[in-house]
């Protein structure tokens, strides 16, 4: 039986019939009622809200806010910072999800193939990080990366590499960044990786085996593709949260020359609250926005199809 | 459980380089905690030394936390972040679950579209919140309070999505044969579903708690007195100054104090924490 | 049915009331560690606007964190709410670069802070936004008496005075005799000018085999700030100016402005570490008076020189700054009336006396100086004396935070080394321009 698509999106309801279903309904709604409406005034009314922020001129301290239309997006198009800091954001993006996943997929693999007790310390260690607070760890990597009385550079030595200027030249700024927040959730990654190893069924595995695969067949034949919806939300996720970093590029990126770590959050933060244009920073979020999901569909469909054997 | 397959055929090279790579990341990951360990043990000399020193040759004790604890109302901050972090954590348990449970086990009107919306907002950066929810806490005159970091995480639609997913595969027999039974709907949720979810909410308790615990520019822009800071915002005001002159040595101790506590609460539970994040990438 | 809606309502008393509980009322002083010197001020609470007699005023004290003169700051306040018990002083600080984006948003939101030392480069903006109280009568007298001229320039816009001096910032070049002693450079070839530092940084750099420094022969911060001020120095000496008479165009795109950049460049290392200069492996930097704390903790024993400003082709100019208390124009008048009298009781010569001996600020007032416990402070008097020879390098212009914000930003990238001195102007110009065009 096909559903009308009014049908699909409304559902039935309505079906008042009985009085336990009535009862039913009932705690539908007092339920739903009040935690929705919470729900639509701090998340669903913020955005028509920024959307109207952002059509205005509309700055702190000023006690008017005349409408001007699409001037502020269209500033965001003459900004150069804005520019660079979407290119740092991309740049952080890619950089953060490919390490983050090669290496966490690598380590997925061997320790899901190890005994215990290696394999619970081990993710324990690896989920260590994770549990500190990245606007502290911020500061004991910028002391890391000193570039004269750091213990990084002087590590590097021993291997006949460096002096590096880390944080302080455009080149590595960036790089500095991307290790740091790797750094500190390479185990969220790893730990979700492992749960979607638990899933693959055994025998399938050892099938393969069976067929002479060599292990790197069976892992980019059968593992991979199996692995494909773990890999789907961690890329979704991480993505997501990637093109909205703050903490880290903000604290270590004052180090750094000029515009090297600046990214589309700290400049939306700049624009809003150093410079106090709220109107240009509401468009500036938008665009924001529309880019996330851009990148989130094309993430959807090219994953999907990629895996289609 | 481990994969047989994968260890079978697994030569002494491939074991080696497997061992290095493990090994070597595992030492890297916990490099920057040793690092901020002793150098809160450094007097100010060693910690600005070159070469670098990377055992203390002079431990000072416990004395740079004592400057530090001088200086900075670590507890106070404590208490405001665990204030925050735990009550956001319990609306989110509680609202989150109910309203997940109501779309997984009921039919009613616009319940898709509702749904839809809902999902939607998750891709919704806080960036393009932030500025409106300023706004809106500036007129109802509740800058510079601990509600300002609440109010806008006590519901959350990642939460409503993972319990909504969880909740789907709990039996509907078993709602039905307790309805039979005579209990109230609340009652079946609050007394047979919810102890069934026990995992998921851990899952999701463990979750929101790091988000919140973590949470920095809201908060870096709502706080503005010096008694209603959280520990990374109150961190941040201590180091700003420290680390960009010549104080590491404080700026790590009051890092360690910073992060200690969670590391501990972490070692001890490590397994719920672990098969929490776990189940969040199982079920999204 | 009356049962569901029972247990709905009791759940949700629950929820709200676990939610109340736990942030009911603000946090109690007591929740903290109460040490003198803790951020949790022993002072009472900031009470709410109604006060409940008419006497009791209720005041913030707002300074940016640096965590060496909050003992002094905190004693003050002790003293005058012990002299004046009806007036209740709560203390706040931030970091200097979130403090605008703090006072700006919590005076909009009117919890603003009342009393605060600000920035000299942010007053004209914070004037223009109506946030500032012009400062009263016995304010304009003291400064007139008693300061340099550069406290009446630095706290005015239009003539009119908006604060009272709080320091100078009065950067100067540190030479550190060690250094040069380690290099065999003696007293009588210390340098005077921009060329003699430059032919002199040769002879004190030394770099070990793996590249890293071992000595450097200055170290100037590469970031923040300070690039502008490290900028402007080198820019006045060598007859350059930042904007034109009017501040509405960018006026240092000329030879000289080259020149001076080059000089910026070449004392501006990439991988500088100002730690160097405590541990003795600097041979110089440009601070003020207050970095003294940052070597004596480390090196007591450090033997240091302050030299006049560098001088080049059109002389000494070094960029000075200042900072000033100012009172905040929206609170209500017993606030305003309190605040400013609190400025008058943390800007005497006492006040000043003790700034310097707890983190060695300079006094704004020319009379203390001549106090018998710091005349002999030769590294005290040497800042006195070099005051005449530097300028306040920011223009009173209200849009002159992105200015500067722009061009420390290419600044930075001229010190990494990634930008020619060329380009570094012709795009700080290009920038400026726009933004004092309105962009």
């Amino acid at each position: 039986m096909r559903i009308s698509p009014r049908r699909w999106i409304l559902g039935r309801g309505g079906v008042w019939r009985s009085p336990a279903r009535r009862q039913q309904s009932l705690f539908v709604w007092l339920s739903l009622i009040p935690i929705l409406a919470f729900f639509g005034f701090f998340m669903i009314y913020p955005i028509f809200s920024a959307f109207n922020v952002s059509l205005r001129q509309w700055r702190i301290g000023k006690p008017d806010h005349p409408f001007i239309g699409f001037q502020n997006y269209a500033w965001a198009f003459r900004d150069d910072l804005f520019w660079v800091s979407l290119k740092n954001t991309l740049i952080f993006t890619v950089g953060h999800m490919g390490l983050a996943m090669v290496l966490g997929l690598t380590l997925a693999v061997i320790l899901f193939s190890m005994r215990q007790p290696w394999r619970g310390i081990l993710t324990t260690v690896y989920f260590l990080p994770v549990m500190t607070l990245m606007a502290v760890a911020a500061y004991i990597f910028y002391d890391i990366f000193s570039p004269v009385t750091g213990p990084l550079n002087y590590l590097l030595r021993f291997i006949g590499l460096g002096p590096y200027n880390w944080l302080r030249s455009s080149t590595t700024a960036m790089p500095s960044v991307i290790v740091v927040t790797t750094w500190k959730y390479l185990g969220i990654h790893v730990v979700i990786f492992m749960a979607g190893l638990t899933t693959i069924p055994r025998e399938l595995l050892e099938a393969a085996e069976i067929d002479g695969a060599s292990k790197l067949q069976s892992f980019f034949r059968v593992m991979l593709p199996l692995l494909r919806p773990t890999l789907l939300f961690d890329l979704v996720t991480g993505t997501i949260s990637c093109l909205k970093v703050f903490t880290e590029a903000f604290i270590l990126g004052k180090a750094s020359p000029g515009t090297a770590t600046r990214t589309v959050a700290i400049h939306i933060y700049e624009t809003g609250f150093i410079s106090f244009d709220l109107g240009r920073a509401s468009a500036f979020a938008f665009i924001l926005f529309i880019i996330i999901m851009i990148i989130v569909l094309v993430e959807l469909r090219v994953l999907r199809e990629q895996f289609e054997y | 459980m481990t994969n047989r397959v994968l260890r079978s055929s697994s030569s002494t090279v491939g074991n080696a380089t497997k061992w290095t790579l493990i090994g070597l990341t595992a030492v890297v990951l916990l490099f920057p905690l040793y690092w901020g360990f002793m150098g809160s043990f450094k007097p100010q000399k060693e910690a600005i030394a070159k070469p670098p020193i990377f055992f203390p040759h002079n431990p000072v004790g416990l004395e740079n936390y004592r400057e530090v604890l001088g200086r900075v109302p670590m507890l106070l901050y404590y208490r405001n972040s665990l204030v925050v972090a735990g009550a956001v954590t319990l609306s989110c348990l509680f609202t989150c679950s109910l309203v997940g449970y109501i779309f997984a086990k009921f039919d009613f009107f616009a319940k898709r579209l509702l749904f839809i919306i809902i999902l939607a907002t998750m891709m919704i950066p806080f960036e393009v919140l932030l500025i409106p929810i300023y706004i809106i806490f500036r007129d109802l005159k509740l800058l510079d309070t601990l509600w300002a970091l609440m109010i806008p995480g006590l519901v959350s639609a990642f939460g409503i999505f993972l319990m909504r997913q969880f909740m789907k595969t709990i039996p509907t027999d078993l709602i039905e044969a307790a309805r039979i039974d005579g209990c109230s709907e609340f009652g079946i949720f609050w007394r047979v579903v919810m102890p069934l979810c026990k995992p998921a909410l851990s899952a999701l308790a463990i979750f929101t708690f790091l988000a919140s615990w973590d949470n920095f520019l809201w908060p870096l822009i709502v706080l503005q007195g010096a008694k209603k800071l959280t520990v990374p915002i109150g961190v941040m005001m201590f180091s700003e100054w420290m680390i960009w002159n010549n104080y590491p040595h404080l700026v790590m101790a009051c890092a360690v104090m910073a992060m200690l506590p969670m590391l501990i609460v972490f070692v001890l539970a490590q397994r719920q924490f672990i098969e929490g994040i776990a189940m969040t990438g199982l079920k999204g | 049915m009356h049962k569901e809606v029972r247990k709905w309502m009791g759940v949700v008393m629950v929820v709200a009331l676990v939610a109340l509980s736990a942030c009911a009322g603000p946090a109690t002083p007591t929740a903290a560690t109460p040490t003198p010197g803790g951020e949790a001020t022993p002072v009472p609470e900031k009470a709410t606007p109604a006060p409940p007699t008419e006497e009791k005023v209720s005041i913030t004290f707002c300074t940016h964190s640096y965590e060496p003169w909050k003992e002094t700051l905190l004693k003050w306040i002790d003293e005058y709410t012990a002299e004046h018990p009806n007036v209740e002083i709560s203390y706040v600080s931030y970091p200097m670069e979130d403090q605008v984006m703090k006072l700006v948003t919590g005076w909009e939101a009117g919890t603003g802070e009342t009393v605060i030392g600000i920035y000299g480069p942010w007053l004209a903006s914070m004037v223009d936004g109506g946030y500032l109280d012009p400062a009263p009568d016995w304010a304009v007298e003291q400064v007139k008496e008693d300061y340099y001229p550069i406290g009446m320039e630095g706290s005015s816009i239009e003539g009119k005075l908006y604060g009272v001096m709080q320091h100078m910032g009065t950067p100067l070049p540190i030479l550190s005799v060690d250094a040069y002693e380690a290099a065999g450079i003696p007293e009588s070839e210390y340098p005077d000018t921009y060329d003699d530092l430059l032919a002199l940084l040769p002879r004190l750099d030394k770099k070990a085999a793996d590249g890293t420094w071992e000595v450097q022969g200055i170290c100037l911060p590469t970031f923040g700030p300070f690039q502008m001020i490290d900028w402007a120095s080198p820019l006045f000496s060598y007859g350059g100016k930042i904007l034109d008479d009017t501040g509405t165009k960018a006026a240092f795109n000329t030879p000289e402005g080259l020149e001076a950049t080059k000089v910026f460049r070449k004392l501006h290392y990439p991988d500088a570490d100002i730690n160097m200069f405590p541990l003795g492996k600097c041979g110089m930097w440009w601070y003020g008076s207050w970095s003294r704390p940052m070597w004596t903790g480390v090196s007591p024993d450090l033997r240091v020189k302050v030299l006049r400003p560098l001088a080049g082709p059109a002389g000494r100019f070094h960029a000075n700054y200042t900072w000033s208390w100012v009172v905040n124009a929206h609170a209500s008048p017993a606030q305003k009336e309190a605040g400013w009298d609190f400025v008058k009781h943390i800007t005497t010569k006492k006040a000043y006396l003790e700034l310097w001996n707890a983190v060695s600020l300079m006094p704004a007032r020319k009379s203390a100086y001549e106090d018998p416990s710091i005349k002999d402070d030769e590294f005290l008097q040497a800042f006195g004396k070099s005051v005449p020879d530097t300028v306040i390098y920011y223009p009173p212009i209200a849009k002159w935070e992105p200015v500067e914000a722009a061009i420390t930003r290419l600044l930075e990238r001229v010190t990494a080394g990634e930008l020619s001195e060329q380009d570094f102007l012709n795009q700080a110009e290009q920038e400026v321009n726009s933004i004092l065009a309105g962009e």
